[in-house]
């Protein structure tokens, strides 16, 4: 399998995204450098940014509400912007509207989870770290 | 082509199995053919790439086409010179005579038994090579195979139109080696070498009609500077085979709606990833080749492609507990179960996007029971096959470790809101048949009360096939083409 090329958003993805897709993957739990690590988020947020530009105009227009009514959860409960908050915070919140009881939130941040995860795992450092990690447990073959 | 086309005989819509079909015949038999592609034209050289890549260059919208419903349901379709033929895992099956049967009861449609049909498939098996693989199978096979002789249960190896396959696992992405037979391997070319002329980065916006006749269509064509030109393109005789979303899309963009777009039947699909005590190495190898018969025409079992991006796609329904498991990777391949679908969705040009459409379809009960029979059965196979867990597409089911627990399955309903859905097989948006109370277009594929007017892809399928649709597809083409030939030439 070749590895993947950055992909080209029609805009720069916004922080908040990038926040949103960080928070949806495993970087925590891989041993990325400092660089790949960065790197790997930069090119997922790129993809995940492309794949959201790619979707029907009006499932976008319902995604943006979606978000924004997320964003004002967090500043409700949270007294803070989603990005402001420290990495372990925005994992908790990210994940108990993702992967929560409530299908409504689980459906919009499908579409970030799903996409973020096909990326980043496809990313050669990423798949190094996975692997490496694997044979330190003594897991993975 | 050189210039900008204007004008022909025969003009076609798309360049997937129906409309390639149409287009070699057409041409051989002497019709100036001109087929009208979206999508843009590979070579092997841009096949083979990571499947987020391909999602960008083949795939309609990057893979961004959710069916909408309580349920969504992922699906995607190609977008490119030979559409999906080029993307999908080119697993062959003629139409099987239950579901024939069906469609002669159901729809009436014409001159359409086995034996009626033999030589189409046997002409389409001779151009795309259908066999079986001929080699070893791979490990994710393997396993499959060792599943459902532990069961006692009916199951098939699946001819593929891939021989020579030699396993790089780049179905979804394009076949870099040219094993696999899509179009722009096998009957384009043809239909190039008898005349047919192709343009492609064509999108057609609509139909130009007049008094029951279609006069040609408006496309918008790409020109090297990276504009778009609109221009009118005149032809004696229409077929509209841009896929079973684009083709009733289009008509109905053009104000030809009579039973066109109301009749949306898909496959629904529920992955599952098994975990094997033992290296399977699916990442390396093709798509397992086995079917499990047994529950068929309701329930389908089968291999899906596999990644490690896949693989946390598919566990990502209960990730914050099944994360850690992606470590093992090399241990794991998914599966599915398929369902015929027994509902009837819908698909509508978007009022806020001229280039998309709302494609919507609702699980109906009868699908619910049978995913969740379906998932028992195979979480059932797949321990038995010595997987030591299961992990389904649903949410809050995270883990099935033993035949007790997946046996509950058999007898209880998953929750449609915990469902992750997907499909490539989507169909009957416009049936043909000579039933004009549930028919778009008669058994040939003319669309009623148009003189010159047709549709020929996978849009014409009365209703759902029960297995993979491309040789149901390319035979029903192939028929209708020579039925036109025959009273048109």
């Amino acid at each position: 399998m070749q590895e993947s090329t950055a992909t080209s958003p029609e805009s720069e993805p916004s922080a908040f995204l990038r926040a949103l897709v960080e928070a949806s993957l495993p970087v925590d739990e891989l041993i990325l450098s400092e660089s790949d690590e960065r790197t790997s988020l930069e090119q997922t947020t790129a993809f995940v940014a492309t794949q959201l530009d790619a979707l029907p105009r009006r499932l976008s227009l319902l995604f943006a509400l979606g978000t924004t009514a997320f964003r004002f959860y967090v500043v409700l409960t949270r007294m803070n912007h989603f990005r402001a908050l420290k990495p372990a915070d925005r994992r908790r919140v990210f994940e108990s509207w993702a992967y929560g009881p409530v299908p409504l939130f689980r459906a919009l941040f499908r579409v970030i989870r799903s996409t973020s995860l096909l990326y980043f795992f496809e990313l050669s450092a990423v798949r190094q770290a996975l692997d490496a990690g694997a044979k330190a447990e003594g897991g993975g073959a | 082509m050189s210039s900008e086309p204007r004008k022909a005989q025969v003009l076609i819509v798309g360049s997937g199995a129906g409309g390639a079909v149409t287009a070699l015949e057409l041409a051989e038999r002497g019709f100036d053919v001109l087929v009208l592609e979206e999508g843009a034209r590979h070579g092997l050289d841009a096949y083979g790439g990571s499947p987020t890549e391909a999602m960008g260059s083949l795939y309609r919208r990057r893979g961004m086409t959710p069916i909408l419903g309580r349920t969504p349901i992922g699906y995607v379709e190609g977008r490119c010179m030979g559409g999906s033929t080029e993307i999908n895992s080119g697993f062959w099956h003629r139409t099987p005579p239950e579901i024939l049967l069906r469609w002669k009861a159901q729809y009436d449609l014409a001159d359409s038994t086995p034996e009626e049909l033999r030589p189409h498939f046997e002409w389409a098996e001779g151009h795309v090579k259908a066999a079986l693989s001929g080699t070893p199978w791979p490990k994710s096979t393997e396993v499959l195979a060792r599943g459902i002789e532990a069961m006692g249960w009916s199951s098939q190896e699946v001819p593929r139109a891939a021989t020579g396959c030699v396993n790089t696992n780049a179905c979804a992405s394009g076949c870099p080696v040219g094993a696999k037979q899509g179009m722009t391997r096998s009957l384009i070319p043809a239909a190039e070498d008898a005349g047919a002329r192709f343009q492609t980065d064509c999108r057609v916006e609509s139909l130009w009609r007049e008094q029951g006749r279609v006069m040609g269509v408006s496309a918008s064509i790409g020109r090297e500077d990276g504009s778009r030109e609109v221009v009118r393109i005149e032809a004696e005789h229409v077929f509209i085979c841009a896929g079973p979303t684009e083709t009733p899309a289009l008509l109905r963009r053009s104000g030809i709606k009579s039973r066109i777009g109301d009749s949306l039947r898909i496959h629904p699909m529920l992955k599952v990833v098994a975990r094997f005590g033992e290296n399977i190495d699916a990442e390396k190898s093709v798509l397992p080749l086995l079917q499990v018969k047994e529950f068929w025409p309701e329930i389908s079992l089968g291999g899906a492609f596999f990644t490690a991006g896949h693989l946390a796609m598919g566990l990502s329904e209960n990730w914050p507990t099944l994360r850690g498991k992606m470590k093992d990777h090399e241990k794991m391949a998914s599966y599915y179960v398929a369902v015929r679908g027994t509902a009837k969705g819908s698909v509508r040009p978007s009022i806020l996007d001229k280039e998309s459409c709302t494609i919507r379809y609702e699980i109906g009960e009868e699908d619910l029971i049978n995913l969740s029979k379906g998932l028992g059965r195979l979480a059932t196979l797949l321990l038995a096959a010595g997987a030591k867990e299961v992990y389904p597409s649903v949410y809050g089911v995270p883990a099935i470790d033993n035949p007790v627990d997946a046996a509950r399955w058999l007898d209880s309903r998953l929750n449609r809101s915990a469902l992750s859905l997907t499909t490539v097989h989507a169909f009957s948006t416009c049936p043909i048949g000579e039933r004009a109370d549930r028919c778009a277009a008669d058994s040939f594929g003319r669309v009623h009360q148009y003189a010159n007017l047709y549709v020929n892809d996978a849009s014409i399928l009365p209703d759902s096939p029960g297995v993979n649709p491309q040789g149901s597809i390319m035979a029903l083409a192939r028929r209708n083409a020579i039925h036109f030939a025959e009273n048109e030439g």
